[in-house]
């Protein structure tokens, strides 16, 4: 489990003191397992930063492994030694079958605070171990996008400007959301090592439409009739997502009254189904009451006058 | 979504604020301004958001590295705060029973 220090910190072998101090920190301080409580990755990426950085600080350990002396872990790539330089050593268990070995619990030698020692640093050396893999995912990348109305709740496609310049295809599902994040698998930073590559998370601001506004998946639009049209009925064209339609509007509507147009929502969230379109009614007086009107309604309310406010409190 | 500003808006909205200086929060990724046609646009929420890190600089003398530290550590609060408030609202909306339960598993747990 050797692994290349400079390459996981992202700097050159060249690199000096203050550069290796400063990839380390910009690593630690968007990876530190404390201040990412739930990111294993990160903290994958934290400590195998931390190990580099712990070794190449010090110049003395930086130059032995740059030396090849010790290896990534810093671990003794020792010269070959010989038997006979340890074979006289009190502790050499050959020399001391029958008279118990030391760190065996049995053992009449037994130290236990050695043994404890020795337990917390093998512990401790594992749980390092496991976390400095070489091979790790790369960070996720973030993003906002901002998207038309139509654009999110038809689906399609567009791109972003990478900070490198490049630009990348994202595709906005239909039925697309405002600040819903969309995950481009492998499009962050590269990984370490035969690590995947991060994520590029883009969070989608839908820039609102004059005419449809959204309730869950619920459509919402407003609909202008004239007066006629509320008193007789009519047939009237009426814009959805999907374009126009034709909605009768029966004799007597009313402002406030609400049609649903069903299925010409927006697509659910996850799943196939569609909400309606809500549209409601307005009733719009022509903007110059004329003296046709306004003779027919004097005469009219004559003999037909009624008052629309008889079941309201206080009036 | 009220309030959209350009690059030079903002610079202009918070006193405190350069070029340079809103350059590098997003360089440091803790700014991240909504990609538009018609170039990069910041809302409302985030001049707040820069305000708080330029006082985080200018007041507290808060260094780069520290920045980003707070601001992940802001967001990730903000955004547990909002997941705990979710399930609160959603709690709530059950049953005096259901609520009963609850409140014994998460006072024995």
């Amino acid at each position: 489990m050797t692994q290349d220090l400079y390459a996981t910190l992202g700097v050159s072998k060249q690199a000096s003191a203050d550069e290796i101090k400063k990839a380390y920190r910009k690593i630690a301080r968007a990876n530190h397992p404390d201040l990412n409580p739930s990111d294993e990755a990160a903290e994958a990426r934290f400590k195998s930063a931390a190990q580099a950085y712990d070794l190449l600080k010090d110049p003395e350990q930086r130059r032995r492994y740059d030396a090849g002396e010790i290896d990534g872990s810093g671990a003794e790539k020792a010269p070959r030694g010989y038997y006979r330089e340890d074979a006289q050593r009190r502790d050499n268990p050959y020399t001391q079958r029958g008279s118990g070995f030391r760190g065996n619990p049995d053992g009449s030698q037994f130290d236990a605070e050695d043994f404890f020692a020795q337990f917390a640093r093998s512990q401790a050396g594992g749980g390092f171990g496991g976390g400095a893999r070489r091979d790790m995912p790369g960070q996720d990348t973030h993003f906002r996008l901002s998207v038309p109305f139509m654009d999110a709740a038809l689906g399609s496609k567009t791109r972003i400007t990478l900070p490198d310049g490049n630009a990348l295809e994202v595709a906005i599902p239909e039925g697309a959301r405002d600040g819903q994040t969309l995950r481009l698998r492998g499009k962050g930073e590269a990984g370490f090592g035969g690590g995947r590559a991060g994520d590029a998370m883009i969070t989608l601001t839908v820039t609102p439409h004059p005419d449809f506004t959204l309730n869950g998946d619920d459509v919402l639009t407003d609909l202008p009739i004239a007066i006629d049209e509320a008193v007789l009925g009519a047939k009237v064209k009426v814009q959805t997502l999907t374009g126009a339609v034709n909605v009768t509007v029966p004799s007597g509507a009313n402002s406030g009254q609400v049609l649903r147009l069903k299925g010409r929502g927006l697509k659910a969230k996850g799943g196939k189904d569609k909400g309606d379109q809500l549209v409601k009614l307005r009733i719009v007086t022509p903007s110059d009451i004329d003296s046709d009107l306004r003779e027919f309604m004097e005469k009219w309310r004559i003999e037909h006058g009624y008052d629309p406010r008889a079941d309201k409190v206080g009036s | 979504m009220t309030g959209i500003y350009a690059f030079n808006e903002v610079i202009d909205q918070i006193a405190s604020l350069t070029r340079d200086r809103l350059q590098l929060f997003e360089q440091l990724q803790i700014i991240v301004p909504v990609q538009t046609p018609d170039g990069p646009r910041y809302q409302a929420l985030d001049i707040r958001r820069i305000t708080l890190l330029c006082e985080l600089t200018d007041d507290f003398e808060v260094n780069e590295d520290a920045l980003v530290i707070i601001t992940s550590l802001l967001d990730q609060l903000h955004g547990a705060n909002a997941r705990l408030e979710r399930i609160l609202n959603a709690v709530n909306a059950e049953p005096s029973e259901t609520k009963r339960r609850l409140a014994e598993i998460i006072a024995n747990g």
